[in-house]
């Protein structure tokens, strides 16, 4: 099962994808959190759908990943979406063939898939939500956010909840990706 | 210890259009090259593909180096195989495409530097396989083959899109693989490259094995041909009429007579000949080729 993880690993680390989805996360990141601060005053909103997220929301204990929290389904589309490609090539290549050549065991194969993709969603994750919060803290200023109670216990703890939610939400969209995958068989 | 590479029984696979394999039979001595011949649709590609554990027979039985192919996890770290051509990641280099591989086989990543030189890629091993020729592609899928420096090589069609050089290269490889004591499994529609290093063959007709043995034995079970020319082209016809009377078939063709019989048998001619007073100029005894038997066996000529 090891070998298969990290023949899979290699696969998605190769630049144009590992640079390309994490590119791709950090500027819906970047986006979404910069509007948050910087639109706080906007009459037309300054959250998905045109919310209005105000400062007293933001200058909470759960504050500082707010912004992250905002951009979880996003994550979760790109992981859907990278899943989905990486397991509908092995059919569109013909590559499977040569997996089950090297490896026998067509669940041990897309077990060890899905544990490397899944080690490539909490990179995503947490690179997204380490930009997302250290965006947050250098935009409270500007937008006139009191960051007191971020690094709180209470703040850990919102930071830890965050984190963990976004992460059971991309891993989820991650397995509906590869399902879609295995059945459609064709990245496009 | 089994001196069968391949062992086959009896092995059958059975579609709702019919049978793709049906109850085929033959055997591969280890350490040899078998040529896997067949028409388009002969169904080598299933065989080769329940040989490696890819789909399941639906009768019969087949032993790879005396493991079941019920169990290809026994046998599938000594076997290299390319089936239905090169099949890589277009994105990846060739290098990282074996990386790949060998990563997921537990072999030594630095032999896929070895590799690619083994099979003439040297220079483009980091080169996307997406730019790789046809011919390239087949190399590395050889070189992917390789991997596990396997006892067994099952390769099908590894000559497609190869110029000749390559062809010869490809050639040299799988003599040099044979004679170190690796069993060369190689289905191909170039019969004559497969005739020039093939010890045994297994001729595939619509999923029946047709002929399993050693190519002697093949080329041996077909007529041999005397052909024979003569100084005045005039006296062919009475070469043919001394063939006719010791029962042998015989026929003119382009200025030579074609007679159906042993190779023996031209020394009696020879002596008929002479005594005729007909100067022969030519009197080659020969074998039937691959090409001609596989086309007499499978019926496949239009």
């Amino acid at each position: 099962m090891i070998r298969v993880i990290f023949a899979e690993w290699r696969k998605l680390r190769r630049p144009t994808l590992f640079f390309g989805t994490i590119g791709a996360s950090l500027f819906f990141t970047g986006l979404t959190t910069t509007f948050l601060y910087l639109m706080i005053d906007s009459q037309r909103g300054n959250s998905d759908r045109g919310r209005q997220v105000s400062r007293e929301v933001l200058n909470l204990a759960s504050g500082s990943v707010y912004g992250f929290a905002s951009v979880g389904g996003l994550l979760g589309i790109i992981a859907l979406c990278v899943f989905a490609a990486q397991t509908a090539q092995e059919y569109t290549y013909g590559t499977f063939r040569n997996l089950l050549v090297r490896q026998p065991g067509r669940i041990r194969i897309l077990l060890g898939k899905l544990i490397a993709m899944k080690l490539f969603a909490l990179i995503l994750v947490a690179i997204a939500a380490a930009v997302s919060i250290s965006l947050s803290y250098y935009l409270s200023d500007r937008a006139k956010v009191t960051t007191d109670l971020w690094f709180t216990s209470a703040g850990y703890h919102a930071i830890g909840q965050t984190l963990l939610n976004v992460t059971i939400s991309v891993i989820y969209f991650g397995i509906m990706g590869m399902i879609l995958g295995l059945f459609l068989r064709s990245p496009i | 210890m089994t001196t069968m590479a391949i062992s086959v029984r009896d092995l059958s696979k059975k579609y709702d259009s019919g049978f793709a394999v049906s109850h085929a039979n033959f055997e591969v001595p280890l350490g040899t090259i078998c040529g896997f011949v067949g028409p388009n649709g002969a169904g080598k590609t299933t065989t080769i593909r329940m040989l490696l554990g890819l789909i399941s027979p639906t009768g019969g039985t087949a032993e790879i180096l005396g493991e079941s192919i019920k169990h290809p996890d026994k046998y599938l770290s000594q076997v290299g195989a390319m089936i239905e051509g090169p099949a890589f990641y277009p994105a990846l280099s060739g290098e990282e495409n074996l990386k790949v591989l060998a990563t997921l086989g537990g072999f030594p990543i630095e032999r896929v530097g070895q590799l690619i030189s083994e099979v003439g890629l040297e220079g483009r091993g980091g080169s996307k396989y997406k730019t790789y020729s046809l011919g390239m592609k087949q190399r590395l899928g050889i070189a992917a083959a390789l991997l596990p420096n396997p006892k067994i090589l099952i390769l099908d069609e590894p000559t497609n899109g190869l110029d000749p050089e390559g062809i010869q290269e490809v050639r040299d490889l799988l003599k040099r693989l044979a004679s170190q004591g690796t069993t060369v499994f190689v289905s191909s529609h170039l019969l004559s490259e497969l005739e020039l290093i093939s010890e045994y063959i297994v001729m595939l007709r619509k999923g029946e094995v047709v002929f399993a043995g050693t190519m002697n034995d093949l080329l041996l079970e077909q007529q041999p041909v005397i052909l024979v020319k003569t100084e005045k082209e005039s006296d062919l016809q009475k070469i043919i009429d001394i063939a006719h009377s010791d029962g042998h078939q015989a026929t003119i063709r382009s200025g030579v007579a074609h007679i159906e019989g042993p190779a023996e048998w031209a020394g009696t001619l020879n002596r008929q000949a002479f005594d005729a007073g007909i100067v022969l100029t030519q009197l080659a005894p020969q074998l039937p080729n691959l090409e001609e038997t596989f086309f007499e066996m499978t019926g496949d000529r239009k």
